[in-house]
């Protein structure tokens, strides 16, 4: 399991092989979701819809919406994009490692972390089906159904342990 | 003969006054645009807090509070202000990862 230790302008995360490989692959999933224009139609990819929800719930705001959609939707493509490029650039520090791995992230390292990280767990949570019920107590190891629910617990896990040595 | 007309006319231009779009544009706008923040089932509450006093440089103590007025009661009053400042702050919240949509405050 990742440890997580604090150091003076950022975090020393503890990586196995298999976390840092998991990682990895977080860019390449998110990709298609960053690609295209403004969501077209509600409920179209419900991924989508969480990742760049409606501004306005006032149907006659119908234009402003659209307008709004307009001006921010590239911006906020780029920013998550920019933040899942600094993953992967600090993750290229620790490739190939054959064992557990520390991995020092810097201040800004560390936001860029937490936003892709987010971003993953809100795509996965809305592909799982994620409620406010969900228990990973609960999960069957034995079960290969419950494995994406493992990457998504997991993923819970490290973005929640930065947090708390980051900011508490 | 022509004396009862101009009362009428005078009815006339009140009513169309009061249907003019552009004061009725001026009363809404004084109405400030309120953002919301929706819980939702994923966000870490830490991460929530940790948001809220990133973007708006609220104290601990009050990005908490309104993290938990969002987790208890499902939504929180965040920001408020222009349409133009309500639209910027549900962009940055958009960017990261929050669930945010603003309307009009009710008069």
């Amino acid at each position: 399991m990742a440890s997580v230790k604090k150091r003076r302008k950022g975090v020393v995360l503890e990586l196995a092989p298999a976390e840092i490989a998991l990682l990895e692959t977080l860019p390449a999933q998110l990709a298609p979701v960053l690609e295209g224009g403004p969501t077209e139609g509600e409920g179209a990819n419900p991924v989508r819809d969480r990742l760049f929800p409606q501004a306005y719930l006032d149907p006659t705001e119908e234009q402003s919406e659209r307008n709004w959609q307009e001006m921010v939707h590239s911006d906020l493509v780029r920013e998550k994009a920019a933040a899942l490029a600094i993953l992967a650039t600090s993750l290229e520090r620790v490739a190939d490692s054959e064992r557990d791995t520390k991995l020092s992230l810097d201040r800004e390292e560390v936001e860029a972390w937490l936003s892709a990280l987010n971003d993953a767990r809100l795509a996965l949570g809305v592909t799982l089906g994620i409620t406010e019920e969900h228990d990973a107590a609960l999960l069957d190891p034995a079960d290969p159904a419950s494995q994406p629910y493992f990457v998504y617990d997991w993923l819970t896990m490290l973005q929640g342990s930065i947090l708390e040595v980051m900011f508490e | 003969m022509t004396s009862p007309a101009a009362p009428a006319e005078v009815e006339i231009e009140i009513e169309e006054l009061g249907a003019d779009p552009d004061l009725e544009e001026g009363i809404a706008t004084d109405r400030p645009w309120l953002v919301i923040v929706w819980n939702d089932p994923v966000n870490l509450m830490s991460y929530v807090v940790f948001v809220f006093q990133k973007l708006f440089g609220y104290s601990k103590a009050k990005a908490t509070k309104l993290m938990l007025e969002v987790h208890h009661d499902g939504k929180s009053v965040v920001t408020s202000g222009t349409r133009e400042k309500a639209e910027g702050d549900v962009g940055r919240l958009h960017a990261h990862g929050l669930w945010a949509t603003m309307e009009r405050d009710t008069p």
